[in-house]
């Protein structure tokens, strides 16, 4: 009996641990934005990844 | 990198920082947070973006305003899909259209194009015209300059209100952007 509840305890306590982790890692987090030169009250944002990389203006 | 094409460069001037927002806003009628999205039809990431601005319109979100740009810069066939969607909003179908051809995997031969007009219930007569018109020209030629003048150099881009957004955003960071640009009322 004692061992069969020691298993929910562990399987609850690594849920718990992985859901924490989870959540942690999807935190909403915060915009690092630049200023534009040469436009004022003009900001960017770049979310860097493949995305705007695949579909490129020819340089 | 596959499918460019070194003669789809901006090929005008950039718009002045004062002409900037009447060209990303064009006619801007509401108080809702403008949002000027500059896609590519063969961008896989385009597509996706234009899918989740469609959904989340049909959703009865109701505090955006939408522009679409056309950016084509992966070679003909994106130039002559931007043409096909621009022609077809001088016949106020371009959501429509847009929409189609985003979802679909396609060559965009004029045939391929006046066929989904026509499938639409657009004037076919009409759009062949539009297809190699000034003003069709014109609209990818103003977006070119935006891009230009924004230095948004690749799709998927956006601007909300006066914040530039490059590349593919979720729909949870899209609201949050939203949600900050609301509260900064740039006035643009």
């Amino acid at each position: 009996m004692s061992g069969r509840r020691d298993i929910l305890i562990g399987a609850a306590a690594i849920l718990t641990v992985g859901g924490g982790w989870q959540l942690w890692i999807r935190r909403p987090k915060p915009f690092a934005f630049e200023d534009m030169v040469g436009l004022p009250g003009w900001r960017r944002i770049e979310f860097t990844g493949v995305t705007i990389a695949a579909c490129r203006m020819p340089r | 990198m596959i499918g460019l094409d070194d003669s789809e460069a901006v090929s005008s001037a950039p718009l002045t920082a004062a002409a900037l927002c009447d060209a990303l806003y064009p006619g801007r009628t509401t108080r809702r947070t403008p949002v000027a999205v500059f896609s590519d039809f063969f961008c896989p990431f385009c597509r996706r973006l234009i899918q989740m601005l469609h959904d989340r319109q049909d959703s009865g979100a109701d505090d955006i305003e939408v522009f679409w740009h056309e950016l084509p810069l992966l070679g003909r066939s994106s130039e002559m899909a931007a043409l096909g969607a621009i022609a077809a909003g001088l016949q106020g179908r371009y959501a429509t259209y847009q929409k189609m051809l985003a979802a679909t995997q396609f060559r965009p031969t004029e045939r391929f194009l006046v066929e989904t007009a026509d499938m639409l219930g657009l004037d076919t007569e009409r759009f062949t015209r539009d297809l190699s018109r000034g003003e069709v020209e014109t609209a990818l030629d103003t977006s070119r300059r935006a891009a230009g003048a924004l230095g948004v150099y690749g799709t998927p881009a956006m601007t909300i209100g006066k914040t530039i957004v490059m590349g593919e955003v979720s729909e949870a960071e899209f609201d949050r952007l939203i949600a900050l640009e609301t509260d900064r009322e740039t006035g643009c």
